[in-house]
């Protein structure tokens, strides 16, 4: 404490003030803080009456009020210390003093002055001074009272504030009184939890909900006491929140639909507050629950497909996630289900495909928790699974499946062999190969077949004109490879065909489908014709017709073609230039040219078609075939390289045109047509010839086949076929007779061809379409068909065999015409052949002797010139001589190139001695003059080794048709022996002896006849054997008993004598041949490297598409697809390209 | 009684002497083994060209191996029945072969099934013999063998392949086959004439070398047919 306050006067006059401005500043205070205190108030209120605090905030403002207090009480006690000690400036003495003595006095600072003075304890210098003026001041003080100092009235304008703020906060109170007196009970109690008023509810119609799982749901909410627009609805899963906002629907509602609810939701719904004041901050529904209860699921849905058995193949296993279901018709459907629950019942509902309201059911077996069935898939449809638990709960949008049934394909079939139409050759064997396939395997392939007869034939009542159809199974079929070839050989010999009936068949094959049946492939129908002999021919000869056109057309072009060449050249030794026009006219010469090279090509291949048709059928002999097989060679020899060479210099040249270059080019060509011009021509006149001795071979084989034929209808008649079918009989008997008519129609046609290269067989061959023989075989054969037709058997056994017989005479005389058709040809070409013999000789001799004379004249000798011209006459005839040798060349193929060859070093030779001579080189000229002379002497033997082989040849291939004929006059005279024997031994009756020795008379004359011929022919050939010139006398007796009709025991030996012999000399023949040395030589070794190894596919050409196709419809494509690749490789097969080439 | 007596003797003595002949001849008559069977056909060829040729064969083969065969060969058409009852065929000659529709089915069957064919070109038949062959099988080619392939091996050494005989076309020998599979179906000597080899020596006047090499060739050709 102060002590000065004791002393001081002041101060304790101060103190007074003091105490007063405490209350007046208190005062101050008092009302600033009532005006707080009351705006604090009405500031709680109000904002408790808008934000509701909650408790806490109540609580705590409570707390930090009283606190609030504490510290002003505990501030005031402080305040109050410290003014009490002079410590607050403000209440301090000297401010008071400054303060009063402003506010009393015109000299502010005098009481200040005078506390100082008071303070300072009077000075030593005037302390009576300082004295008198404090207790001045402080007399002043007494005086003064402290209102007048701090009045009252300051505080007026506070009061006043005071009492605007509480007037305010009446009015406010009074204005909201409902809610500043809520507010009121709020404060005055704090932790009271007071609700907060919502301006309304929201509620869920709805509520909870128990559903299964996947229904759909529906929520709808309410509000109770008030309308909002929107509200929130929060949907809490186990895996999400949503919120979804509704808007409030006609009726006040708030409704949610929700599909497929498979969890358990918790939902609410639930308005925020929009406004800051607004106290609440969410209107929420409570949370309300939608439980799901779970339907059952299949867990695992296996199906298993098992083919039917004789597909062979295997089962498929097929999981749910597949929602189609493929098999064959009849496969067995086995299904298996697992389900996360115990099951009560299972089924499937079977819709078949477009009969939506015939719904099947098919129970399944239970198992606990597996569901089984087992079922045929033979419809199109769909499947529906369903399944119930214990609780008779369904699954839920069950998988459709849909079963599809697929079909076993139909087999394929392509027939490689025969191709339609056909011919049935002489082995009466149809080959067979067919490519087969089915997706499974085959169950049979047959052939349907019916026999068709010629119109002509007489109809009546005849069972072969009655269209039977038959079947023949092909065996060896495999029945499990699904692709295979099919080879086999059908013999129809026991079908009795006759020529010109015709054989109309297809194949049928059967897959092996078990469960439809099995499906059946037909192939088109094809024809296989038993061709006539007088058909084949006629066929041949056509086709001859059009290459003997074709050829002489080619002349006729190659003539033209070699005008216009000659033009070209005639114009460039004019012009030395070639224009548009020319180079045009050379252009359309040379593409001439190379379709003249195609078309030669082309003719060979239907040359090599009529030698293959020809030894198919037995057309023609041997030696026939070998002249038609030269033809063609002849035909490959036009086209030379030397041609061709030619036809390249010509396009050469005209690319670079030089004048002289292209006339050379065109004269080069000119000369090469000339060539193939002429071997055309050979080729005519020897294709002629050959025509000419096929008529003859031709009319030989057609009669040899009706001898044939009546033999049988001989045969049949002695068995009595007239009795069991005479029908057929007829027949037989009226196409032999209708065969015959024709053929003497082609003996007179033929007559007038083979007079042009052979006159005297010709007219023989005249002779014999007018002779009596040929009308009594007509007469005979009617009455053979008359007597069948009666039924005549005895009339009919007559008639047949002498029928028979007649034809077996023309036969022989036939062939007799054929024999000296053959060796008067060859007898000319021999004479030709000798005559260019002689004449080789001839100049060999002459030029010999001049080179002789060259030899010894000296070198300047003027006889030089002599000899050239003496050498100039022996090439003229040398010329001659080869024209002769290219005419015989025309005639026959012996003409061989060695002659040709040999004439050409002895034409060279004899020009180059002239050219010698002439240049006075006698020794030259000798020397190319015996060069010739050795040329000349090739000649001579080329030309006789030439005429050996024609003759060898000629004589019908020497040994081995020796032996075909001798074995066929054996036959004969094995008939003719027969015969005898039977009228020896009076086997027959009196009235037919003499016609029947009369006629074997007739026979054994013409087996003699042959026999003669034969004998000719073997003279000088290495191949003749036995005493055949001893047969001959044997016969000749013979047939003088028969003329005298006198048959003994000596004739019949006589005969047998003659059998014997024949039979010898075949047997001589063949000794013969044994021992016979052939001409070879000895081969040189040829030492080399040969092949590294074997290939890897040794040689097995494999059908690569076949190969792909099976590998394609193995690598387990579904079935449509199957059926696309198998059309694919088809069509490839068929196609141009893939047409296999015979190498 | 004497002149039964004698005539007893000679009955006795006439019977002694044939039988040991008859026997002789029974025996000679037998031929067992295997043999060589020589095809006929058709076409205008001499199947029937080198006639001593199989039988001389079928001797040096019977001399210089421990195989069993006949002395004679056997002769078939391949449209006869017993075709199949040969297991070795041959075939050549000079000329033109042909083959029935029914003889090339049955020449299928019979190669396929186990049969063999040796053919050798004679001089004259090859363009026709290629040309039924690819009418046999369409689907084979022919194959050349190695030197060193087994057949020039079995029994006589042929490292240079096939000696050449007598000479053709100036053309190197060659053995030319057609396979099945693995196993050797047919094989066809050309350019060299086997054949000719095989037959008597005073028919071709070859040297002696060239007729044991042909021979030798023809028992190597024999026997790999049956050990293959």
């Amino acid at each position: 404490m102060h002590s000065s306050s004791n002393i001081n006067p002041v101060i304790n006059e101060l103190t007074r003030f003091r105490s007063r401005k405490i209350v007046h500043d208190l005062l101050a205070l008092a009302w600033v803080g009532m005006s707080v205190f009351v705006t604090v108030i009405i500031l709680l209120l109000g904002l408790e009456s808008i934000f509701w605090f909650s408790t806490s905030i109540r609580y705590n403002l409570w707390w930090g009020g009283l606190l609030v207090f504490i510290a002003l009480m505990f501030i005031s006690i402080i305040t109050f210390y410290l003014i009490i000690n002079n410590r607050i400036s403000r209440y301090s003495f000297s401010a008071l003093a400054s303060e009063v003595g402003k506010k009393s006095s015109d000299k502010p600072d005098e009481i200040l002055n005078a506390l100082q003075l008071a303070s300072s304890r009077f000075p030593s210098t005037s302390r009576s001074l300082a004295l008198k003026y404090v207790s001045g001041i402080t007399s002043k003080l007494q005086r003064l009272d402290t209102s007048s100092i701090y009045r009252t009235l300051e505080h007026k304008r506070k009061s006043i504030i005071f009492a605007i703020i509480v007037i305010i906060s009446l009015l406010i109170s009074a204005g909201f009184q409902q809610q500043f007196s809520e507010a009121f009970k709020h404060w005055i109690h704090p932790r009271t939890n007071f609700p907060i008023p919502y301006p309304f509810t929201l509620r869920s119609v709805t509520g909870d909900l128990s559903l299964m799982g996947g229904d759909n749901a529906t929520i709808k909410f309410n509000a109770k006491g008030g309308d909002p627009e929107i509200i929130t609805i929060e949907l809490s899963s186990p895996e999400k929140d949503t919120y979804l906002t509704l808007s409030r629907q006609e009726g006040g509602s708030f409704v949610h639909e929700m599909e497929d609810v498979f969890q358990n939701i918790h939902y609410r719904g639930f308005v925020q507050s929009s406004h800051f004041w607004q106290p609440w901050d969410e209107i929420s529904s409570p949370t309300y629950t939608i439980e799901v209860i779970d339907r059952p699921i299949i867990e695992d849905f296996v199906v298993t497909i098992t083919p039917p058995d004789y597909t062979n193949l295997k089962p498929v296993v097929q999981k749910g996630n597949i929602a189609e279901i493929r098999g064959l018709k009849g496969s067995e459907l086995s299904f298996l289900l697992k389900v996360d629950k115990k099951l009560s019942r299972a089924y499937f509902d079977f819709t078949p495909l477009g009969e939506p309201e015939g719904i099947d059911q098919i129970v399944l077996n239970i198992n606990g928790r597996k569901a089984t069935v087992s079922f045929l898939l033979l419809e199109d449809g769909t499947l529906i699974s369903r399944v119930f638990d214990r609780r008779n709960t369904s699954n839920l949008d069950p998988i459709e499946y849909h079963l599809m049934v697929l079909d076993d394909m139909p087999p394929g079939m392509d027939v490689i062999q025969p191709e339609t139409p056909s011919e049935l050759g002489t082995d009466f064997a149809i080959p067979i190969q067919l490519h087969i396939e089915d997706d499974f395997g085959f169950s049979n392939l047959q052939i349907v077949y019916e026999v068709k007869h010629p119109d002509y034939l007489s109809v009546g009542n005849s069972p072969f004109n009655k269209e039977l159809v038959n079947i023949q199974t092909i065996p060896g079929l495999s029945h499990e490879d699904i692709s295979q070839e099919v080879y086999y050989l059908w013999t129809v010999e026991d079908l009795n065909l006759m020529p010109e009936d015709e054989i109309r068949f297809h194949f049928e094959l059967y897959d092996n489908d078990t469960v439809s049946g099995p499906k059946k492939a037909v192939s088109h129908t094809l024809i296989t014709r038993f061709p006539s002999i007088a058909d084949l021919f006629a066929r041949t000869v056509e086709k001859e017709s059009e290459v003997q056109t074709s050829i002489e057309e080619m002349i006729e072009e190659l003539e033209s073609l070699d005008q216009s060449l000659e033009s070209v050249e005639l114009d460039l030794l004019k012009n030395r230039e070639l224009n548009w026009e020319q180079e045009q006219i050379l252009k359309k010469s040379l593409d001439e040219m190379r379709e003249k090279v195609k078309n030669i090509q082309d003719l060979q291949e239907q040359v090599k078609d009529i030698i293959e048709q020809s030894e198919k059928h037995n057309l023609f002999s041997d030696e026939l075939l070998e002249k038609f097989r030269d033809l063609n060679d002849l035909l490959s020899e036009i086209i030379t390289p030397e041609l061709i060479a030619a036809m390249e210099q010509l396009q050469s040249s005209m690319e670079q045109p030089s004048a002289q270059d292209l006339m050379d080019a065109i004269r080069d060509l000119q000369s090469n047509t000339a060539a193939m011009e002429a071997q055309l021509d050979r080729f005519i006149e020897i294709f002629k010839r050959i025509q000419a001795e096929q008529r003859i071979d031709e009319l030989v084989a057609r009669m040899e086949s009706l001898v044939k034929r009546q033999q049988e209808i001989v045969n049949k008649v002695e068995k009595d076929e007239l009795t069991k079918n005479p029908a057929r009989l007829i027949e037989d008997q009226e196409r032999t007779q209708q065969e015959f008519e024709n053929l003497r129609e082609a003996m007179d046609d033929a007559a007038d061809i083979i007079s042009e290269f052979a006159k005297l067989p010709g007219q023989e061959l005249k002779d014999l379409s007018q002779s009596e023989l040929t009308e009594q075989t007509s007469h005979d054969l009617l009455s053979a068909l008359e007597s069948l037709e009666s039924r005549n058997s005895s009339m009919a056994s007559e008639m047949t065999s002498t029928s028979l017989q007649d034809l077996q005479q023309m036969v022989d005389q036939l062939q007799n015409i054929q024999s000296q058709f053959q060796m008067q040809t060859i007898a000319e070409m021999s004479r030709e052949f000798d005559k260019i013999f002689q004449n080789t000789l001839y100049l060999s001799k002459h030029q010999e002797a001049l080179y002789q004379e060259t030899s010894e004249l000296s070198h300047n000798s003027p006889r030089l010139g002599d000899m050239a011209g003496s050498q100039q006459l022996l090439k003229d005839q040398l010329a001659q001589l080869t024209q002769s040798v290219l005419e015989l060349s025309r005639k026959t193929f012996s003409v061989t190139p060695q002659m040709g060859k040999a004439l050409g070093r002895a034409s060279a030779g004899m020009s180059e001695t002239i050219n010698k001579l002439e240049n006075r080189n006698g020794k030259m000229a000798a020397r190319s003059q015996k060069e010739t002379v050795g040329a000349l002497n090739d000649l001579a033997l080329s030309t006789l080794s030439a005429m050996n082989a024609m003759q060898q040849s000629g004589m019908a291939s020497g040994f081995e048709q020796f032996l075909k004929r001798m074995e066929q006059m054996a036959g004969q005279q094995q008939g003719i022996n027969s015969m005898t024997f039977q009228l020896a031994m009076g086997q027959m009756a009196a009235s037919s002896k003499e016609g029947m020795m009369k006629r074997l008379g007739q026979e054994q004359g013409q087996l003699k006849k042959s026999l003669q011929q034969m004998i000719r022919e073997m003279r000088g050939s290495q191949n003749a054997g036995g005493n055949l010139s001893g047969i001959v006398q044997d016969m000749e007796e013979v047939i003088k008993d028969f003329n005298r009709r006198r048959v003994t025991r000596k004739t019949i030996d006589r005969q047998q004598r003659i059998l014997s012999r024949m039979l010898d000399s075949q047997k001589s023949m063949r000794q013969r041949d044994l021992s016979e040395k052939r001409r070879s030589f000895t081969g040189e070794d040829i030492f080399r490297t040969g092949p590294e190894g074997l290939p890897e596919d040794m040689g097995q050409r494999r059908n690569l598409a076949m190969e792909a196709l099976n590998l394609a419809l193995k690598a387990g494509y579904p079935r449509d697809y199957q059926d696309m690749i198998r059309r694919y490789f088809n069509a490839l097969a068929q196609s141009p390209q893939m047409a296999p080439e015979d190498e | 009684m004497e002149i039964k007596k004698h005539l007893f003797a000679w009955i006795t003595i006439c019977s002694l002497i044939t039988l040991p002949v008859f026997n002789f001849g029974y025996c000679q008559s037998k031929d067992e083994g295997l043999t060589i069977c020589r095809i006929k056909y058709s076409g205008g060829g001499d199947w029937y060209s080198d006639p001593s040729s199989l039988p001389n064969l079928l001797k040096f083969i019977s001399e210089n191996t421990h195989v069993k065969v006949t002395n004679t060969e056997a002769r078939v058409s391949l449209s006869d029945e017993d075709l199949f009852s040969y297991p070795y065929l041959y075939l050549t000659g000079h000329g033109n072969i042909r083959f029935s529709e029914r003889e090339v089915i049955r020449l299928r069957t019979y190669l396929l099934g186990g049969g063999f064919l040796h053919a050798d070109d004679n001089y004259g038949m090859d363009e026709s013999f290629r040309r039924e062959m690819k009418r046999v099988f369409p689907n084979k080619d022919w194959v050349e063998l190695p030197f060193d392939h087994p057949l020039y091996n079995v029994f006589y050494k042929f490292p240079d392949g096939l000696p050449k005989i007598h000479e053709h076309d100036e053309k190197p020998p060659q053995g030319l086959g057609l396979f099945e599979d693995d196993r050797l179906i047919l094989f066809y000597t050309y350019e060299t004439d086997l054949g000719d080899g095989w037959e008597d020596t005073e028919v071709h006047n070859d040297p002696i070398e060239k007729h044991i090499a042909a021979l030798k060739m023809g028992t190597n050709i024999f026997l790999y047919a049956f050990v293959q």
